[in-house]
């Protein structure tokens, strides 16, 4: 039946393409140090020597002289225990915002620029108002009238953080919607739901990865920053910003009770941004 | 049937050669590598050729044969982040571009080698008016107003005075062409110069390119994938296959009797005014992969239907088939014994044209408005007046014209893109039709597999999972493409595979009526034919209604049973298509006939631009038509109607009904 059409079958043997397994370098070791700081986040408790709010030996040891491998803080507490439980709290508040803004500033973001005209400019002046808000001050009043919680300071940067994505999803799926594939699919009838889903959404996914990722770092540091002001999880509790700021007092005489809650808080954000770099790289090269 | 080529010789240019051999540019056993992603790629491989002063010299390949490669390798101009090498010698008036100093080559371009490419715009600088650019290349030698009038543009003072995206795209390519040609330069390098052009101004781009030549004796290479373009400008043709020359001579020789299979094989697949229309375009089954092809083997060997294994192994030597004809083949004394024209294959069907007089789309009185921004606000722009069209099923209505002809407009109205302003579209089924679309890479979701991407329109219908599979491993199979694309995304696709998944997805759910948009304009000859053929006999076995929108009236003649001519939106002339091929009544339909090239009356085109004037009240054909009266300014003239459903619309045509 083919053949009446002066073709034959060998002609049409589709090119290969590199598969999933042959990942680049750096896609590689984007996801092996995302996924190496997920695995200490999650398996703090086992990694943890001690419990990091009771006391277990004398206050200030010193690091790296006896069995407390980062010494002991103020109060006698296990710093190493302390700082993987804070990376546990920091890594996952950071992701949660993230998340949140992934989904919340993806719906708007999709729909603004897929449905375009009115809708388009309705929701994006509502995403301009709430990127009007300023963080911190939010965060504060949140804070103030809620009380203090780990809880509450990411219910503020969440609602400051999604119109962030909702402006860079309806960027992407407009410059999607322009494109010819998806007047071809609307010829055929596809429309809704599956047109979002199927023909816009995985090619708004790549930016929405590499902005994810990069804003890791940043997160991370917006959070010790609040939780360094007294916006975060209340006393006894290990976040890496507030075991900065209370041991800042100690910097001169016991300087790793500070320094190494900030270690850590510098080695999250590197790893957010080199991450974020390596995935845009990759992207960049295949697009 | 006659010779596919009809060429006119110019006797200017054969003196030329005879007389004038001296050598401006040789290259030398040139091989040429690039880097490609992580690839190494062997662009050029063994190239040897002379272009001698004065001659042009037509490039023919398809896409990938490196053409463009020997061209930027001229010029010196392969780009640094392909990291080239060069191996062979190119040596142009008497320098050898693979051994020169930074400075002389610079030199050497300004003032001896001159550049057209395909798309002016980008290769204008877009923050600059036209003045400026020139006096880069003139001033002071010469007045600018001389050189843009020389290259024909009839407002030059004006046109200075203009930044390049004010142009029209032929007045871009008249500037560009200014730029390198009226320098005088030794050798100028013309990249597929007039692709992108509507065929008249391409007429009217390549006479201007002939009477250049002829004043400033300067050699072109002339790239070119239209072997129409090339019996119309070129005095030698050169053909390249996967970076390897197999034939090169006279192009009158080369034309009307290529010996080498491949070259055969190019002008078997160029549809002409004279294409058979009950026979199909693609003559013969392609053997692929017949011998393990070495790379010292002729790259043609796996595709050719006369390969034996020493030409998979081996590529021959140069056989002197006359007088400065090269061709490197090892099968020439069997090839001789076979006639080039091969025969015909008749298509499986008689196609039962204007068979049935089913309507299955009626449309009538259709126009549509723009509002566009202009300088003083906003302005309607009528991009499509009142037109009408009946198509029956199994019918196929080819709508011809240049871009900005509303042609595209019409086919997404039709498709439900956009709505019409007024005016009533009948369709039978009451279902959209299906398109086809012009390019048809962008035209599938790049993250979808083929199976999806052919499923998507049952799904809408609710067909149950184990059904649609069925179908598609049947329309897979129906388009001639094999199961194992399925999985496939449209980015491991070639172009020919591509254009083959987004036709599938069209008649996996027959429609009643095809669209289709210029479906074959960027591909290759080879594939023009095979998926001419594929449509034809998919319309014929699902009798679909078909409206095919094309720029080319040789495609159109061959593939529809009438034709429509568009001119600033309206249908200016329409009828049975050979009628309007053989016996064109308007005079627009007659210019576009008189610019095919390749087609031996080229010479009747204008060299100069003609006026492209805005007239609103009367006809808007009128400012470029060479027999316009003053009524025509005045107002349109009514449509006059004749047997056979034909229409024109114009003063000159008497004796049908109102």
């Amino acid at each position: 039946m083919s053949l009446a059409y002066g073709v034959a079958r060998s002609d049409v043997k589709p090119i290969r393409k590199p598969g999933l397994f042959s990942r680049s370098r750096s896609e590689k070791a984007a996801i092996g140090v995302l996924g190496m700081v997920t695995l200490i986040a999650l398996l703090a408790p086992v990694l943890a020597p001690t419990n990091p709010l009771l006391p277990v030996t004398q206050p200030f040891v010193h690091p790296f002289t006896s069995s407390h491998l980062l010494g002991t803080d103020s109060v006698g507490r296990d710093e190493l225990s302390r700082i993987l439980y804070g990376i546990r709290a920091s890594w996952f508040s950071a992701l949660a915002v993230i998340a949140s803004g992934v989904v919340i500033g993806g719906l708007v973001g999709m729909m603004a620029g897929i449905r375009g005209g009115r809708v388009d400019s309705v929701l994006m002046r509502i995403t301009d108002g709430f990127l009007a808000f300023p963080g911190p001050v939010l965060a504060i009043a949140v804070v103030a009238s809620l009380g203090a919680s780990l809880l509450h300071t990411l219910l503020a940067v969440a609602i400051v953080w999604w119109p962030f994505y909702a402006r860079i999803v309806r960027g992407e799926a407009r410059a999607i919607m322009s494109r010819p594939h998806i007047e071809a699919a609307r010829t055929f009838g596809v429309k809704g739901l599956r047109l979002a889903y199927r023909h816009v959404m995985p090619g708004v996914i790549p930016a929405v990865v590499v902005t994810a990722s990069l804003d890791i770092g940043n997160l991370i540091v917006t959070l010790s920053g609040l939780s360094f002001l007294g916006l975060g999880a209340p006393a006894p509790s290990p976040e890496l910003g507030a075991m900065a700021a209370r041991n800042l007092q100690y910097l001169l005489q016991q300087w790793w009770v500070c320094v190494f809650p900030a270690v850590a808080i510098m080695f999250l954000a590197l790893v957010g941004n080199f991450a974020g770099d390596s995935l845009r790289n990759v992207f960049d090269s295949r697009s | 049937m006659a010779l596919t080529f009809r060429i006119k010789k110019d006797p200017g240019a054969m003196n030329n050669i005879v007389d004038d051999p001296s050598p401006v540019v040789e290259i030398r056993d040139l091989s040429v590598s690039l880097s490609r992603g992580q690839q190494r790629v062997q662009a050029l491989k063994g190239i040897n050729l002379t272009i001698n002063q004065g001659e042009i010299i037509a490039l023919v390949g398809e896409s990938g044969s490196g053409k463009s490669v020997l061209g930027m390798t001229i010029l010196g101009l392969l780009p640094p982040t392909a990291d080239p090498a060069v191996d062979g010698i190119v040596s142009v008036l008497g320098s050898d571009l693979t051994n020169i100093s930074d400075r002389k080559l610079r030199e050497l371009r300004r003032y001896q080698l001159g550049a057209v490419f395909q798309d002016p715009m980008s290769s204008l600088n877009p923050s600059m008016k036209v003045k400026g650019q020139l006096r880069e290349v003139f001033e002071p030698v010469r007045s600018l107003v001389d050189a843009l009038t020389e290259v024909g543009i009839t407002d030059p003072e004006s046109a200075l005075e203009r930044f390049p995206f004010e142009l029209s795209g032929g007045q871009r390519q008249r500037v560009m062409t200014a730029m390198a040609l009226l320098k005088e330069p030794s050798v100028v390098v013309a990249d597929e110069p007039t692709t992108a052009l509507d065929v008249t101004i391409q007429a009217q781009i390549l006479n201007l390119i002939k009477e250049l030549r002829t004043n400033s004796k300067s050699a072109f290479l002339f790239i070119t994938h239209d072997l129409g373009v090339a019996a119309e400008i070129a005095d030698r043709i050169v053909v390249l296959y996967n970076g390897k020359v197999l034939e090169q001579g006279i192009a009158s020789d080369i034309l009307t009797n290529p010996s080498h299979p491949y070259t055969r094989h190019l002008t078997n697949s160029r549809i002409t005014m004279t294409q058979d229309k009950e026979g199909m375009l693609s003559r013969r089954e392609m053997r692929v992969n017949q011998f393990a092809l070495k790379p010292e083997g002729c790259p043609y060997s796996n595709g050719c239907e006369f390969a034996s294994e020493n030409c998979a192994n081996q590529f021959p030597a140069a056989t002197e088939v006359g007088p400065g004809w090269l061709s490197y083949c090892h099968h020439l004394e069997e090839l001789k014994l076979v006639n080039f024209e091969l025969s015909n294959r008749k298509r499986a069907k008689t196609p039962p044209s204007r068979s049935s007089s089913e309507v299955v789309l009626d449309v009538a009185g259709v126009e549509k408005r723009f509002r566009i921004r202009s300088s003083d606000g906003y302005r309607e722009l009528q991009a499509l007046d009142n037109v009408d069209l009946k198509l029956s099923k199994g019918e196929v209505i080819a709508v011809v014209g240049e871009s900005g002809s509303g042609k595209s407009t019409l086919l997404r109205i039709l498709a439900g893109l956009e709505t019409a302003s007024s005016g009533s579209i009948i369709r039978r089924s009451g279902s959209l039709p299906k398109m086809v679309f012009q390019d048809a890479g962008s035209s599938l979701t790049p993250w979808m597999k083929v199976s999806e991407i052919l499923a998507e329109s049952l799904l809408q219908k609710r067909i149950p999972k184990v059904e649609r599979e069925l179908l598609v491993s049947q329309v897979l199979g129906k388009v001639g493409l094999s199961d194992g694309v399925r999985d496939s995304k449209s980015s491991s696709l070639s172009g020919g595979q591509r254009q083959r998944v987004a036709i599938a997805r069209c008649v996996i759910d027959p429609p009643d009526v095809l669209l289709c948009d210029e479906p074959t304009s960027a591909l290759d000859a080879s594939l023009v034919a095979n998926t001419l053929d594929l449509l034809v006999s998919l319309k014929d076995e699902l009798q679909m209604g078909m409206v095919f929108v094309t720029h080319d009236l040789a495609v159109a003649r061959y593939i529809s049973d009438r034709i429509m001519v568009m001119y600033k939106g309206r249908v200016v002339e329409s009828g049975p298509s050979e009628l309007i091929c053989t016996h064109p009544l308007h005079p627009y339909t007659k210019m576009l006939l008189a610019s095919l090239p390749g087609e031996g009356n080229l010479v009747d085109a204008p060299k100069s631009e003609v006026s492209q004037a805005e007239n609103m009240t009367g006809c808007p054909f009128a400012p470029r038509c060479s027999s316009a009266m003053d009524r025509c300014i005045e107002a349109y003239p009514t449509s006059m109607r004749f047997e056979d459903r034909r229409q024109v619309d114009c003063f000159l045509v008497k004796g049908g009904m109102r």
